[in-house]
């Protein structure tokens, strides 16, 4: 790793962090309100690659168990780790590296045509929802002794609002891509 | 911006290594899933409480840092009620609110730099692979440590310019210039750090 490579990861996990410190957006007919700190995630990955995407979110995470009050709403400390939201801190590491892997393999690094908008809109919602909520969903039925599908059919209701970030995600993606490409590692 | 939840004191948790706690909660965390007698549980509910008393955390500190993790448990509690039994709910309930205490508990008496140099010294084994480096890692974090309040301060920036030129808040607006303003810094960084051959 270069010293450059070292500097997006430790940019980008602060990026993910000052993300958390915005307040959550309402969004009309979404019961759950909306964080931008997932969308940090997709971004991570999407923007600097498999490698380099998960590295930010897995250094993020660290602070985040050192006991900094790094998740949104100011809130850290090894308990989130524990309690029900774990699974989906787990999630995001391999979420973003999913993002990045199916980025890198599947489209140029400075492509923007309707093609790429498509890729990363499906590496977002592969990466950033079905692959977050896997452990996700598993953690929280090992803890409450539910079925997969009970955890599954409850944890729905977040799905509208990760795809509305999905999308931003993707729209943001193609922007940064457009002024700023970097290739993804 | 006050970006720590350590409180200083002379409580056995706070003399004790790192390493101890942290050892110590995950056994608890096994443990506690093995235990399904509600009585015992309790008790150990009661002794975590206990824990925090004798820690002394200010109960300001106490609903900042309680109120939502403690909500979620609630939460979740009353949903395994729901879909298996009361007594599954139970068992979550004390299970969960007692490792959240005592985890809450190790979080306000670890001093960052304390956990830093235990997750530097836990990879210290991995150095054999290369990028695992521990002095990369500890750089890795500090930067990213020092670069949380000036990317929130450019956040804040950005959202007074737009506002200035009678702009309606938007979250592509707000994220794509954060992002590329930020980035862009890389290579800068990067060759002061080169500069000083911290290599």
């Amino acid at each position: 790793m270069a010293t450059k490579d070292i500097v997006f990861i430790a940019l980008f996990a602060a990026i993910i962090a000052a993300l958390g410190l915005l307040p959550a957006i309402p969004v009309v007919g979404i019961p759950a309100p909306i964080t931008a700190q997932t969308l940090g995630v997709m971004l991570a990955g999407a923007i600097l690659g498999p490698k380099r995407g998960a590295l930010a979110v897995l250094v993020f995470l660290v602070l985040v168990l050192a006991g900094l009050p790094l998740l949104a709403g100011g809130r850290g400390g090894i308990e989130h780790f524990i309690g029900n939201s774990g699974g989906f801190l787990v999630g995001w590491f391999f979420g973003a590296y999913v993002i990045g892997f199916i980025l890198k393999n599947f489209i140029s690094d400075t492509q923007v045509n309707i093609r790429a908008h498509f890729i990363i809109f499906i590496a977002c919602f592969l990466g950033g929802i079905c692959v977050v909520y896997l452990p996700g969903i598993l953690w929280i039925a090992r803890n409450t002794g539910s079925s997969f599908v009970d955890v599954y059919l409850g944890s729905l209701v977040f799905v509208p609002g990760d795809l509305l970030k999905a999308i931003v995600a993707m729209l943001v993606t193609v922007a940064v891509r457009r002024v700023y490409p970097i290739a993804l590692k | 911006m006050d970006l720590s939840f350590y409180l200083p004191g002379h409580s056995v948790l706070h003399k004790m290594p790192t390493w101890v706690k942290f050892f110590l909660l995950i056994s608890f965390s096994i443990a506690f899933y093995a235990i399904y007698d509600l009585r015992v549980l309790a008790f150990i509910l009661a002794l975590a409480i206990t824990l925090v008393a004798y820690v002394k955390v200010p109960v300001r500190r106490l609903k900042a840092m309680f109120l939502l993790p403690l909500f979620m448990v609630l939460l979740f509690s009353l949903f395994s009620a729901f879909v298996n039994d009361l007594n599954a709910g139970l068992l979550t309930f004390f299970r969960l609110t007692s490792l959240v205490i005592i985890a809450a508990c190790v979080t306000v008496t670890t001093k960052i730099e304390d956990f830093m140099e235990f997750v530097e010294n836990l990879l210290l084994p991995l150095s054999f692979i290369p990028f695992i480096k521990p002095k990369t890692v500890s750089m890795t974090l500090s930067l990213t440590l020092r670069f949380i309040p000036e990317i929130f301060k450019l956040g804040m920036d950005i959202k007074e310019a737009q506002a200035a030129r009678g702009l309606k808040s938007s979250p592509i607006a707000f994220i794509v210039p954060l992002i590329v303003l930020t980035l862009k810094r890389a290579d800068d960084i990067s060759d002061a750090i080169d500069a000083r051959m911290l290599d």
